[in-house]
């Protein structure tokens, strides 16, 4: 028998009621926690997932506006600019509205050097040689269930009509989940459909530049190229440029970060409570101990690993319950097109684990300093 | 009124107390509980400390055994002015010179009879097996090595007092203090309890001392001594 035996009893086995609801109590926090962290990894995900070489260029007016197609061989004149390439949102609709999935227009053959695009099924060559043809995600593969060859057609309040497209490759981004949502065309088929006054506009040019340590300097020159026309340009890292739009849901992304915060309080709540009432319960026992010769820092240490361990077990547990769930809600998320990259990260669960055992052990700080501190006559006297 | 036994008998005192004095304060009010307390307790005995409620016997042997501290006066136990300790070197000495046997006998109900007697010797340094061999011979002499794995809860009251006993005896203490050992229990199981505080005494040696209000169980001492508001007799 060591003290750790006394303790594991302690915290499981003197009141079983108790120990299950705490533990639950800590279970049901930490898979909420670890919902509310994963969703916030998953929404800051796309903009981590940017390559530090890309840069892109948009109009400086708003994303919805666009620059002519004439820019392209311009902005590849400057220095550092090794590849480019542009792509406009289609803002299609398969079948129905809730079939929601990013679709762009892209020009084929310089979008595949500049984006790390790989072919799961299909090819490449097959790709560029039709016009027609498009490439999908892996995962709109397979909830549409698609395969290579099959026709998917979109209707689109942005450019109006009927558009069919012919799969050629199914697809995975080996840098960016995004890429296994979308759906990419060519912009050539797209122009070619669009009335005369719209022709040859673009929706974003993006770059590679040959050194990450140059963008700064092509950024300000491809700005300053533009400057005072029609299209003024706004130029940003890619990472900067996908950050807009989740700095644009700044506020939820607060209120989700307050949230999660607010749950970790209420977890030490829980585990400090139920600490402080079972070290009130054996007051005597305590008193006890200390007659026999045990030290304060003994009955501390005691309380400390039964609010560690309790907060660690439930914390485990949690992190357990929490994958079946986070999966459920990745694989929604992604069908609506909200977010495509909900995945519970084994970081992320023995982070929850370990952040769990550690309220444990500090909620307990209180009742511990309280019991460790009482007289031993009056913990006697208090057990009569 | 105490009774004493023959000079001859008496070996040197392991408890000298003089002149002590323990007085509490609750707000404003002071409660003088004991007062120029003069007491010498001589090693291997078996002192009996009788008195009405509030008359301080308990105090007096929770100064005597180091879990309470004096308001003045001096008290030696077993070579030590516990009085001057500090609370670290007090547990410390408390756990080598004292075995303690309370009325409600203060088991934990989370470990057996056989966890519950080796906990003292966790403040030591023996080792596992060692541990183990010491809490089987405690057990055996208590005639409760058949329940050793037992929850107290598992026990009758008399039996849970025994492992208490056994569990003050284990790691071999000089003094054994008992605080109304029988109070809690029926006849049959106080005398089984008091035969075993008279075997602690004169087979191994201990003095025990203990408080009780059982003029019965007093017998079982060898000395009685009558404490009332505060003042030894």
């Amino acid at each position: 028998m060591t003290l750790a035996t006394l303790a594991v009893r302690n915290a499981f086995l003197r009141n079983k009621t108790r120990a299950v609801l705490t533990v639950l109590g800590v279970v049901i926090t930490a898979v909420a926690f670890l919902f509310l962290r994963t969703i916030l990894t998953a929404w800051y995900a796309s903009s981590e997932a940017s390559a530090a070489d890309r840069i892109v260029t948009r109009n400086a007016i708003s994303i919805t506006q666009s620059l002519p197609l004439s820019y392209s061989a311009r902005i590849a004149q400057i220095p550092g600019v090794t590849r480019l390439t542009w792509s406009n949102w289609f803002g299609g609709i398969y079948k129905d509205r809730r079939n929601f999935f990013a679709q762009f227009a892209i020009d084929a053959a310089s979008a595949l050097e500049v984006f790390d695009i790989r072919f799961l099924q299909g090819s490449k060559a097959d790709f560029l040689a039709d016009r027609n043809a498009c490439i999908v995600g892996k995962g709109l593969a397979e909830k549409f269930g698609w395969s290579v060859g099959d026709t998917v057609p979109l209707f689109s309040e942005i450019y109006p009509g009927d558009w069919k497209f012919r799969i050629a490759g199914i697809v995975e981004g080996s840098d960016d989940a995004s890429i296994g949502n979308t759906m990419y065309f060519h912009w050539a088929r797209l122009n070619e459909g669009l009335p005369e006054r719209i022709k040859n506009s673009v929706g974003v040019f993006t770059m590679k530049v040959a050194n990450a340590n140059e963008s700064p300097r092509v950024i300000r020159e491809i700005d300053a190229l533009f400057a005072n026309s029609d299209a003024e340009t706004h130029t940003e890292t890619e990472k900067a440029f996908r950050l807009q739009f989740v700095s644009g849901s700044s506020a939820i992304l607060t209120a989700l970060q307050v949230v999660s915060g607010v749950i970790l309080v209420i977890m030490a709540l829980i585990l400090g409570n139920t600490l402080a009432m079972g070290l009130r319960e054996r007051t005597g026992e305590v008193g006890v101990m200390r007659a026999i010769g045990f030290l304060p820092r003994h009955v501390r240490a005691l309380a400390f690993a039964e609010g560690a361990m309790l907060g660690a077990l439930g914390g485990v547990l949690g992190c357990f319950v929490a994958r079946p769930v986070l999966h459920a809600v990745g694989r929604f998320a992604a069908s609506i097109g909200f977010l495509s990259n909900v995945s519970y990260t084994l970081t992320t669960a023995l982070a929850t684990a370990l952040v769990a055992a550690i309220i444990g052990a500090t909620s307990s700080a209180l009742p511990a300093v309280q019991a460790a501190r009482m007289e031993i006559v009056s913990a006697l006297r208090r057990q009569e | 009124m105490a009774e004493t036994v023959p000079a001859s008998q008496l070996a040197r005192p392991i408890i000298e107390i003089r002149n002590l004095r323990k007085v509490y304060r609750r707000d404003r009010q002071e409660l003088t509980v004991l007062d120029g307390i003069d007491l010498d307790v001589p090693e291997g005995a078996f002192e009996a400390l009788m008195g009405p409620s509030g008359s301080g016997k308990t105090t007096l042997l929770n100064l005597i055994a180091g879990i309470d501290a004096p308001t003045s006066g001096s008290i030696r136990v077993a070579g030590t002015e516990i009085a001057s300790l500090s609370e670290t070197s007090r547990a410390d000495w408390r756990a080598h010179n004292i075995g303690f046997i309370f009325q409600f006998y203060n088991l934990l109900p989370v470990l057996t009879a056989a966890e519950n007697v080796e906990l003292p010797l966790l403040l030591t340094r023996l080792s596992k097996a060692e541990r183990r061999r010491r809490v089987e011979v405690a057990l055996k002499l208590v005639g409760l090595l058949d329940r050793m794995h037992h929850t107290p809860r598992q026990l009758s009251g008399g039996q849970q007092q025994r492992v208490a006993i056994a569990r003050a005896f284990v790691a071999d203490p000089k003094i054994i203090v008992a605080d109304e050992p029988t109070g809690d229990l029926d006849r049959h199981s106080a005398e089984e309890v008091l035969a075993l505080l008279r075997t602690l005494n004169e087979t191994l040696g201990k003095t025990v001392l203990m408080v009780t209000h059982d003029p019965h169980a007093a017998e079982a001492a060898r000395v009685r001594r009558r404490l009332d508001k505060g003042q030894l007799s």
